[in-house]
């Protein structure tokens, strides 16, 4: 009977292909879920980790087991570097999320606390994840729906109630990591990927070195980067009449996620030291010149006020016009030629992390690392005089860098006149 | 239940393809039919389980209204048999009507009017469009002696079996009955099975693998048009023509599947598509796609009408009416009946050139060669092209800012990383007036080459049923004239037989399919 010829041959061939399939993306494991041995030549590298972050990062931080956690967006996940040596207690977890709001990073910690005894929390904040539109209004009951897919990973509810459906979502990710077409492409891209050394990339305790910067900087300059980060940084700031509260409050959602973010990591007995991401000054006169200083400051002082009302001591500002955020970009023409603080406005390179850390992980390096200047801690009580010396910096800037202030303006103005 | 689903395909078809056969083995006949009804009729309820009442009544009524016009076809009272066609076929079409209409009704009188009369959004009850035709078709035939039907369970399967209810295949009452009731019918068959299964992998290759692969590449461009951006020419047409071989393998793929899964239980549905994409004419190209559609509007709609029967005019203002009906019938809105009368007038056009060329070139020597079959297909694909512009925007204005984006009214752009690596060349286009824009390398070059490559599955491989050719694997063939499509090469190779080595080939078609259902996405055709 040739029916059953074709029969068999399909119902095996089939397994056997199913069966392939989950082992090579098990062995490759393209989005480092499985925590497979990473060889080189095969699987070091995992350009397609990028795409998955959010999935693996909620299992790989449970992996770690880590004694430190990095929480915040995208700015941390590719600025810190927890192979650093200052770190006094090891394994550090990068566990950083591009993209993610506040009130994201927060659930991401609460869920790593869930499950690991980390002593140390160092928590990046960004002006721009507390911007508020007038429309939003604050009811705080109105907290996200918990069908949002990152949800359904993390251990506990936002009031610690344990999940009904992480069980469940860990075998589904699991399950499409090792069968699914996307694991496969995934796999055969990894494996593909792996001669090149600037190739996207997360590392098992959740750096994203973000190296392919490196290729666009080689064939396209820097300038481009900018020049692409610049419009989006522009139009964001004046998309809406921002505000840090909900309308009519003191109050907004995401200071609150903060907040509780601390006291939980309190009752834990983690140490959260909070610090505010450096920016590149094209940046910083993005803000000044979009009329956003002052809520820009005021932000910083509701951070301040919180983290000492927390009793978490002073907040590490790294935001500030100095010699690292002034880096001029490279000559236009010269490709190749990469800065070496910054990738573009938003995001700086691991060495100002390094920097970053060094100052702040003083237990590990003492005397601050390499520069004892950077950075600046700030308290209630010097506040303050740190904003102005703030403004005067920020004069200073627009006094020697006329070229680029006035670059900015008129974007500004471009995008005022497309965006009233 | 989604025929590309986890659920559908290791639980619900398994499952009630083994409880049917054994229910035929232990208990026969009229318990399997039972079954299968009840089967079918869980699949509809996985959606909106409130929505079965609805299908329910509609087949009590359109089976009563069956049985008294096959009465008084016997007793050859055709007069009361007519009153009654006409009452039972408004009686659907007050239903299709009130559920996809009133919306779109409304809205229209408020606009003309001034008025602002208020409904409350109505959902669209599942695959009301096709059960409702496929029943106005039964009414029909009952009317004319074709079809007649004693038993409800009977009358329930023509109208509920699984594989066609959703999306059709829109079949005849004909069709289907007779074949659970021959010889053999009922038991299971080891190379239906086979035949079955591979009809059913493909079809899921072409929905999961390629139409889903090529859907992210047209939905971007659609939603930017949407949000009023400015398109440019590249991402225009690339998201034109995305969405065309999305469309295509998504609703051929669907096809496939509903004949797959059927003839796992040795039924053979009508064939929907038969390489659409390959024909010559517009002519042709409607007998190509979503055949059983075309079937139901010309029997039912363009012969009524008069056909081509009372001169040209009349026949130009029959197909205008059939294609409006038929763009209507796809969706409440303007952009369907554009895309109706848009197809309207290709036929139009596409009947008076024909006629023209006979009168030109009557002994067809200069214009059949393969130079005029090239431009005649690149005229008509960029035709259908066009009109899938309208059927896929959301609105009128959305479909504008893509064709004015198709004929360059926004620049020519390029990114910036693609130019850089043309080198002197880049400087060349942007001396000729080619913008640079950042970001979107990767982007621009995958809707290309994925583009590219559906066109060529579409235009040179063969198509489900030249692949099956020797298992007769849809119920009606299709054949056409060699100058009506592009031709294929030879592919023998291709031609399926139950052998060891097809079984291994199916299989890799298989596991891609499974594979790719981690991303559910639903069928385009459901929302019609």
């Amino acid at each position: 009977m040739r029916a059953s010829f074709f029969f068999q041959s399909w119902l095996a061939s089939l397994l056997l292909l199913l069966f392939l399939v989950a082992g090579a993306n098990y062995l490759v494991d393209p989005y480092g879920l499985f925590n497979t041995p990473r060889v080189t030549g095969i699987n070091e590298m995992k350009p397609v980790a990028g795409t998955r972050v959010r999935v693996v990062k909620p299992y790989q931080v449970l992996q770690a087991q880590p004694r430190a956690l990095i929480v915040g967006n995208s700015r941390p996940e590719m600025g810190l570097d927890p192979s650093h040596p200052c770190w006094s207690s090891k394994p550090v977890y990068n566990l950083a999320v591009p993209g993610a709001g506040v009130y994201m990073q927060a659930r991401f910690a609460q869920h790593a606390l869930v499950a690991t005894q980390p002593n140390l929390i160092l928590w990046g904040v960004d002006f721009v994840d507390f911007l508020v539109g007038p429309e939003e209004d604050g009811d705080p009951f109105m907290l996200p729906l918990l069908d949002e897919a990152f949800e359904q990973r993390l251990l506990t509810s936002p009031q610690q109630r344990t999940s009904r459906v992480y069980q469940w979502r860990f075998l589904k990710d699991h399950l499409s990591s090792l069968l699914s077409m996307d694991a496969l492409t995934g796999s055969v891209r990894t494996v593909w990927g792996q001669g090149n050394m600037n190739s996207s990339n997360r590392t098992g305790l959740g750096f994203n070195p973000a190296r392919e910067y490196l290729d666009i900087i080689q064939s396209e300059g820097q300038g481009v980067l900018f020049q692409q980060k610049r419009k989006q940084i522009v139009a964001t700031l004046t998309r809406k009449k921002w505000g840090i509260y909900h309308a009519g409050t003191r109050w907004s959602r995401e200071f609150e996620a903060l907040k509780n973010a601390i006291i939980r990591g309190r009752e834990q007995g983690v140490r959260v030291v909070i610090f505010i991401n450096p920016y590149h000054a094209e940046y910083l006169q993005s803000i000044r010149l979009t009329g956003k200083w002052i809520l820009f400051e005021n932000w910083k002082r509701e951070i301040v006020r919180i983290a000492s009302e927390q009793g978490i001591g002073s907040v590490w500002d790294f935001s500030g016009f100095d010699r690292y955020s002034s880096e001029s970009l490279p000559v236009e023409g010269k490709h190749a030629t990469a800065m070496k603080w910054f990738w573009e406005p938003a995001h700086y390179r691991k060495g100002l992390g390094d920097l970053m850390l060094g100052r702040m992980l003083e237990e590990g390096c003492p005397g601050g690392g390499e520069v004892a200047d950077y950075g600046f801690a700030v308290s209630p009580m010097n506040i303050d005089l740190h904003l102005e010396q703030g403004r005067l910096a920020a004069a200073e800037y627009e006094s020697v860098h006329v070229e680029v202030v006035s670059r900015l303006k008129k974007l500004v103005e471009e995008q005022r006149w497309s965006n009233p | 239940m989604l025929f590309n689903s986890y659920e559908f395909i290791l639980a619900f078809l398994p499952l009630t393809l083994a409880v049917f056969f054994f229910v035929i083995y232990r208990f026969g006949h009229e318990p399997a039919i039972a079954w299968l009804v009840s089967a079918s009729l869980f699949f509809y309820a996985w959606w909106s389980p409130g929505y079965l009442v609805l299908i329910g009544l509609s087949m009590l009524v359109n089976f009563g209204v069956g049985r008294l016009l096959a009465k008084f076809h016997s007793q050859g009272n055709i007069r009361q048999g007519k009153l009654v066609l006409a009452l039972g076929v408004m009686a659907n079409l007050f239903l299709l009507g009130y559920y996809k209409y009133a919306g779109f009704i409304v809205e229209n009188i408020n606009v003309v009017t001034d008025a602002t009369f208020d409904i409350d959004p109505i959902i669209l009850p599942l695959a009301i469009s096709f059960f409702t035709f496929q029943q106005i078709a039964y009414l029909v035939d009952a009317h004319k002696g074709l079809a007649s039907e004693y038993k409800f369970s009977h009358y329930a399967l023509f109208v509920t079996f699984f594989p066609q209810l959703i999306a059709g295949p829109i079949v005849h009452h004909r069709e289907m009955l007779p074949q659970f009731f021959r010889e053999r019918a009922l038991r299971i068959s080891r190379i239906d099975v086979c035949v079955g299964v591979s009809i059913f992998s493909i079809g899921l290759f072409k929905k999961v693998v390629l139409a889903d692969g090529v859907a992210v590449y047209a939905t971007p461009v659609f939603d930017a048009a949407e949000r009023g951006e400015e398109i440019t020419f590249f991402e225009a047409w690339g998201g034109a023509l995305a969405y065309t071989m999305q469309l295509y393998f998504d609703f051929s793929g669907y096809s496939d599947m509903a004949i797959g899964a059927a003839r796992l239980f040795g039924i053979k549905l009508p064939l929907n598509f038969h390489s659409p994409y390959k024909a010559t004419s517009i002519t042709e190209f409607w007998r190509r796609w979503h055949m059983t559609l075309s079937r139901f509007l010309r029997d039912y709609v363009y012969i009524p009408l008069g056909g081509s029967r009372r001169g040209s005019f009349r026949r130009y203002f029959n197909l205008m009416a059939t294609m409006l009906l038929g763009g209507l019938w796809h969706g409440a809105g303007w952009t369907f009946v554009i895309w109706g009368g848009l197809h309207g007038a290709y036929l139009a056009v596409n009947h008076a050139w024909r006629k023209i060329r006979g009168r030109l070139d009557p002994s067809a020597r200069y214009m059949a060669g393969p130079l005029y079959k090239g431009v005649a297909w690149g005229l008509t694909f960029i035709c259908v092209v066009i009109g899938w512009v309208f059927f896929r925007a959301s609105d009128l204005s959305s479909a504008i800012v893509i064709l004015e984006g198709m004929m360059g009214a926004n620049g020519v752009a390029i990114p910036n990383a693609i130019a850089v690596r043309l080198g002197p060349f880049g400087v060349f286009l942007q001396d000729l007036g080619v913008e640079y824009y950042l970001g979107g390398g990767e982007k621009f070059v995958f809707t290309y080459l994925w583009v590219f490559a559906l066109l060529l599955i579409a235009l040179f491989m063969p198509n489900t049923q030249q692949i099956m050719a020797n298992f007769s694997p849809a119920y009606n063939e299709y054949k056409s004239d060699s100058s009506d499509s592009l031709q294929l090469p030879d592919w023998k190779m291709l031609v399926w037989a139950p052998s060891r080595a097809w079984g291994s080939l199916v299989a890799v078609i298989s596991a891609f399919g499974l594979l790719s259902l981690s991303a559910v996405s639903e069928f385009l055709y459901f929302q019609f």
